[in-house]
């Protein structure tokens, strides 16, 4: 039984090659790296980033950035693991006494948490092919939002207030995508600049709410 | 013609089972078994290539759209096409961020397909909001589809996510 495991720990992305000095000054360095690194990978996509620019845009060697990382992708993996931690604390779904989800604040929230991380983000994205810990981590992150949206779920159930024959699992799964792609598609690629927050809360906020009523597939002849 | 076909068919394969960047045309040929002239002879570039499966799966997937008779028949569809195309998914969703012309054929692609939507989207909602849901639809299918592409997520039987869409869409989640 896996359960029953005891809680493994240190596999966090804790770089293991740098020597670190624990210095001020060290840690100062440090951080120059992982901010330039991000404008890098930014700039240049992580595939054609090298340890070089990355120290060129600290105003580093690239023999002083090999001093604190091994490579550029322990460099990403260490932001990864900061930016995920954040997400995991941060994204929730708050449900009302009613049992029933409380839709436009998770929306809201969400949207300005990866607003503010939008530059780590745009690499992740880009970093989903060839499959790598990095797309492992990205499929995580889904999955646990899709978990809390399950639980959210059947807590309604529980209370009586879903829709009857509702399909949990794949309600769940639906949710997470309402949620994920439109911040990819306004944030990332920059679309559907005529639509803000609120709006596109506002029908997320419906459609995980009581809908829109059958009237709108009248024509659907169901 | 028999060869364009192959050839479409064996870069539908590389590119399901490899992504864009990873998959090689001399991989492609080899799966078509034809020579590399052959492909040559149609396109000039891996990137002419891709780009002209894009398009079938465009047509294919706007065709299927505007023949539905209904909402939940265009989900359902789109379902079952972006699977015959999973390598097509796969690929584009690969290069959509750096490739500004692909994003822009993508673009077109999404406007278009929220129209045909839209169409099937009536009162209360306003044509701004028929529109916007649309495209939002699109994107949620989008995803959806490139998940099950790359194999994130099993696969369900069409039909089973269209109602599941559709019935968001009229009665959401919880009881008025």
């Amino acid at each position: 039984m896996k359960e029953n495991e005891a809680p493994t720990r240190g596999k966090n992305n804790i770089p293991k090659a740098g020597k670190t000095p624990p210095s001020k000054r060290g840690m100062r360095t440090r951080s120059r790296i992982l901010e330039a690194a991000l404008i890098v990978f930014e700039r240049e996509g992580l595939v054609e980033a090298t340890m070089q620019a990355i120290g060129k845009q600290a105003g580093l060697s690239s023999g002083s950035v090999y001093r604190y990382f091994a490579d550029k992708s322990e460099i990403f993996a260490f932001l990864l693991g900061e930016l995920k931690k954040e997400l995991h604390d941060e994204a929730s779904f708050p449900v009302d006494e009613n049992g029933k989800l409380v839709v436009r604040d998770a929306v809201l929230h969400y949207f300005e948490l990866y607003r503010k991380h939008s530059s780590l983000y745009r690499v992740w994205w880009e970093s989903l092919e060839p499959p790598s810990e990095f797309s492992e981590a990205w499929v995580e992150t889904h999955e646990t939002y899709r978990r809390e949206l399950s639980k959210a779920f059947e807590q309604g159930k529980a209370q009586g207030v879903t829709v009857s024959g509702l399909d949990i699992g794949l309600a769940a799964e639906l949710a997470v995508l309402l949620f994920e792609r439109p911040t990819f598609t306004r944030l990332i690629l920059g679309w559907d600049e005529d639509t803000d927050d609120d709006q596109t809360g506002a029908l997320i906020e419906t459609l995980l709410g009581s809908g829109f009523g059958p009237q709108v597939l009248s024509d659907d002849g169901s | 013609m028999a060869t364009l076909h192959t050839l479409m068919a064996a870069g539908l394969e590389c590119f399901a089972r490899s992504g864009y960047s990873r998959a090689r045309l001399a991989d492609i040929v080899a799966e078509a078994g034809v020579t590399t002239g052959a492909l040559y002879g149609h396109f000039e570039s891996k990137s002419a290539f891709f780009d002209a499966l894009f398009q079938r799966y465009g047509t294919a997937l706007t065709d299927a759209l505007g023949g539905s008779d209904s909402l939940k028949e265009q989900l359902a569809a789109w379902i079952t096409i972006s699977r015959e195309y999973r390598g097509v998914i796969r690929a584009s969703s690969e290069i959509l961020q750096r490739d500004k012309d692909h994003a822009a054929v993508r673009r077109r692609l999404r406007e278009a397909a929220a129209g045909l939507l839209a169409w099937h989207l009536r009162e209360p909602l306003t044509q701004r909001n028929a529109r916007l849901l649309a495209r939002m639809l699109v994107d949620v299918l989008d995803q959806y589809a490139q998940m099950e592409a790359v194999g994130w997520i099993d696969l369900r039987d069409p039909d089973q996510v269209a109602d599941a869409l559709s019935s968001m869409i009229t009665s959401g989640v919880y009881r008025r």
